[in-house]
């Protein structure tokens, strides 16, 4: 039997888990691609070197306008999209995951009647599923 | 939540301000709590969680859309497209997470003897 502040818990742990592997993915994809592509956009090594190292200096060393600064900065735009491309394949997945969970009407209590006991589930003692509308979750 | 990278993104590529950077990068917070109560007195009222996790995911999916859109080039649009796409993903993080765990807590027998209370301060990031 579980308790709800081990459960809570539980969910706040796996949630910052999920955070880290998401850091974990932007970071890895962040040190893999920038350099490189420094490399080739501004075709100076030294320079992009000093990019990778200290974005910031380097960004009030050349305004906008400046070959170097857009050569960083489509860099930084290149990014920039395949790290939100694999943020969005990513939402799909959670998607398809929030579509699959039960829609109970919660009351006044604190925990629902049947909660933990599937058996008692309303619904679950009905495999009519093939015959309800694309929208039965939402009346569920 | 991406805003270690968000932040010399928007002070590198996007030409912004210090300011304007910080302020941008604490939007998803900003409005992520907003949201959060907003539907929190929804949910109290309607009695139904799913329709809430669903809308917050696919808000995600339109917020990362924008990202994709609206990536630099360093011009207006571009600056209030990311500012809007923030405000987006905020709303999706207060609609998705919150109403989730409620739906697990409630999906969890309470139990009367283990009165613990656990409070999670998680760094606004």
């Amino acid at each position: 039997m579980l308790d709800v502040a081990i459960v809570t818990g539980l969910y706040l742990a796996i949630y910052d888990i999920g955070s880290a592997l998401g850091n974990t993915v932007a970071g890895a994809m962040w040190q893999q691609i920038i350099p490189d592509e420094l490399a080739r956009r501004t075709g100076n090594s030294t320079l992009a070197r000093a990019v990778y190292k200290d974005p910031f200096k380097f960004a009030t060393d050349y305004p906008v306008g400046t070959v170097e600064r857009d050569a960083v900065v489509q860099t930084y735009l290149h990014l920039q999209r395949l790290l939100c491309i694999t943020g969005i394949c990513l939402s799909v997945l959670l998607i398809a995951f929030s579509l699959v969970i039960r829609n109970p009407k919660l009351g006044k209590e604190q925990s629902l009647e049947y909660a933990e006991e599937l058996a008692n589930m309303p619904g679950s003692e009905t495999p009519a599923a093939g015959k309800q509308s694309i929208w039965a979750w939402l009346r569920k | 939540m991406q805003s270690e990278f968000l932040y010399t993104v928007l002070v590198v590529a996007f030409d912004e301000s210090i300011k304007s950077a910080t302020r941008i990068t604490t939007l998803y917070s900003f409005s992520s709590t907003i949201t959060g109560l907003i539907v929190g007195s929804i949910v109290f009222k309607v009695g139904r969680l799913k329709p809430f996790i669903v809308a917050g995911t696919c808000l995600f999916v339109v917020a990362f859309g924008l990202l994709i859109n609206y990536r630099g080039e360093s011009g207006a649009s571009s600056n209030s497209g990311m500012i809007g796409a923030q405000i987006c993903l905020g709303i999706a993080g207060g609609m998705f997470p919150y109403p989730a765990q409620a739906s697990i807590q409630a999906a969890t027998k309470h139990e009367r003897k283990c009165t613990k209370s656990l409070l999670k301060v998680r760094n606004p990031s």
